[in-house]
């Protein structure tokens, strides 16, 4: 088989692997939101408003009906698969409006949250990481392990809080609920960057101290070839691969919006109508935001995978 | 040239201060100068003083009560969660990284569904089915927190598997669980006892997260995403009732993580 074959073979198994994944993941969560004492015909009727007035048991059922809710578990399941096929993701309880459609209104703060944090996050980690691997146990690596520890320590809601705190009541820097535009993620997403910067520094620093472990490295010393060029042509490269790979869980975290994050900053994301949509218990909102988290891990993961191939030709020749 | 590790003071003064805190989390009501439940509003929002050491909240519940109070859920929750999914975890990744095959497949690809599951909204899911209350949240964490351990000790298990040790074990005629239980356990179980730690602190900070969000303990309980969460309202005139739950939060799961490292740091 030529390369073009072989890439078809890889790209169609990963297809199945995708295929079964989302099955697997909208199924767990059809389960999970159905074993709720609740009744979605209920919830769609009262607009899931916990304060509406009570509904005539005739309603409920007419609207059962109408759901489909009176099939069989399985028969739900597999409407909605089928539908989601098509694109249609169902109408949220709530609004009424198109599930695909409301995702799509709170996605742009999302992305542009990932979007920045995640760049600072590599720009800060990576090098971060290679100065505190280098120069190990000394004054800066001991800074930043102390940097990066209170950021791994402190939950995401008090930080949170507390820049909020400082920089929007004390300091009156920012506004307290976020405007639309790039002023209103500026502090969600260093939130989101201190905290992953930290983990992503330690991470970085842990694999390149590894790599400097390896033989190759003290032979390449001892054959006078400069620490530099060790560094930048030989550590780096067989470091990228799991540098990738961290990057790319950060990514999907990301993407599947940080809810506690943006309900403190008041900022409209993807994380906001998650939490929201799992308090109503609008089961279709719910279902779309898990097929989209799902589909986001996934296609990330194989980018991520690809371009580890691409970068270190070990795992491209020993796969296929 | 590395240099010398010191003794290691570190790793028991860490183990000392965490010992304490649990000591004082069990004989709370001995420790409490007030109690953590007792509404009164004339004294509301009062600074630090003698008889609320650090204030009082909205209530005019003592915040020093309250915080140590809080420290019994935390800790309990998250040693609970910790030991179950510890168990759990372990034994599911060792199986699929022991036996491969046809187990493994399964069981990795319910990993992969189980780690693309947004998380937070899983907990809350089912934590909302079930009801508030200290064992839902310690059911529904560890739904979600259990991957964390099978991921890593399957990786560990494989690894061991192809070790020499094992082939000749199995050649002396040794089962399969004897292999598992007394060889394979215990040479991977120091990283997963790090990661042990490491993941308590997690918990902790997730425990205070889905109390915040209102889907945790009962949300007139003394524990510390809880006072966060009605402390907010008063975030500009009395930040103390956010900041000082904030920090309680802080400091436990700091303990925890150095902890983990200083445990790792032995290992090594």
């Amino acid at each position: 088989m030529g390369r073009i074959g072989i890439m078809a073979v890889k790209l169609a198994k990963h297809m199945l692997k995708l295929f079964v994944v989302l099955t697997g993941i909208t199924l767990l969560s059809f389960s999970i939101l159905h074993l709720s004492p609740k009744n979605p015909a209920e919830l769609w009727l009262s607009g899931a408003d916990p304060n509406a007035t009570a509904i005539s048991q005739e309603a409920i059922e007419k609207q059962e009906k109408a759901m489909g809710l009176d099939k069989p578990f399985i028969v739900q399941y597999g409407i909605w698969l089928k539908n989601a096929a098509k694109g249609d993701l169902g109408l949220s309880y709530a609004t009424k409006k198109p599930v695909a459609q409301e995702i799509y209104n709170h996605m742009t703060p999302t992305v542009e949250m990932t979007f920045f944090s995640l760049l600072f996050t590599v720009l800060i980690s990576v090098p971060a990481g290679i100065l505190c691997a280098v120069r190990k146990d000394s004054a800066v690596d001991n800074f930043f392990r102390i940097i990066s520890f209170f950021g791994i320590s402190v939950p995401s809601f008090v930080l949170s809080l507390f820049l909020l705190w400082i920089f929007c009541i004390r300091l009156g820097l920012f506004p307290v609920i976020a405007q639309k535009g790039a002023i209103g993620i500026v502090l969600p997403s260093a939130v989101l960057t201190f905290q992953c910067a930290s983990k992503m520094t330690r991470q970085v620093r842990a694999v390149i101290l590894g790599e400097l472990d390896k033989p190759y490295v003290q032979g390449a010393k001892m054959r006078g070839i400069g620490y530099g060029r060790i560094l930048f042509s030989h550590v780096l490269l067989n470091s990228a691969s799991p540098i990738l790979t961290f990057a790319g869980i950060y990514v999907g975290v990301f993407l599947g919006g940080s809810a506690v994050i943006e309900g403190i900053f008041s900022v409209n994301g993807l994380g906001q109508l998650a939490v929201s949509a799992v308090a109503r218990l609008d089961y279709n909102v719910l279902q779309g935001f898990v097929l989209w988290c799902a589909v986001v891990y996934f296609c990330v993961n194989t980018a991520v995978d690809a371009l580890c191939a691409l970068i270190d030709p070990r795992i491209k020749y020993s796969r296929g | 040239m590395e240099k010398r590790k010191k003794r290691g003071t570190a790793f028991y003064i860490i183990s000392a201060v965490i010992a304490l805190i649990i000591l004082a989390a069990v004989f709370a009501p001995f420790i409490a100068p007030n109690d953590p439940n007792e509404v009164n509003l004339s004294v509301a929002l009062a600074p630090f003083g003698k008889k609320y050491p650090l204030g009082t909240d909205a209530l005019g519940r003592c915040i020093l009560s309250r915080i140590i109070y809080g420290a019994r859920v935390s800790v309990f929750i998250s040693l609970a969660v910790t030991a179950i999914v510890f168990a759990a975890g372990v034994l599911i990744g060792v199986l699929a990284g022991y036996f491969g095959g046809a187990l493994d497949g399964v069981l990795s690809r319910l990993i992969t569904i189980m780690q693309s599951f947004p998380k937070i909204i899983l907990v809350i899911a089912v934590a909302g089915i079930l009801g508030s209350g200290v064992k839902n949240i310690v059911l529904a964490l560890c739904m979600v927190e259990w991957v964390g351990y099978a991921r890593i000790s399957r990786s560990l298990a494989f690894g061991q598997r192809q070790r020499t040790y094992v082939k000749a074990a199995r050649v002396c005629g040794e089962s399969h669980i004897r292999i598992i239980l007394k060889r394979i356990i215990p040479n991977i179980i120091h990283p997963l006892i790090v990661q042990a730690s490491l993941g308590t602190a997690g918990v902790i900070m997730e425990t205070a997260a889905l109390s915040y969000l209102g889907v945790g303990v009962e949300p007139s309980t003394a524990e510390w995403g809880a006072m966060i969460s009605t402390g907010r309202e008063y975030l500009q005139t009395n930040p103390a009732l956010v900041l000082l739950p904030g920090a309680a939060i802080f400091i436990m799961s700091a303990l925890f993580n150095m902890f983990g490292e200083k445990l790792r740091d032995k290992m090594n």
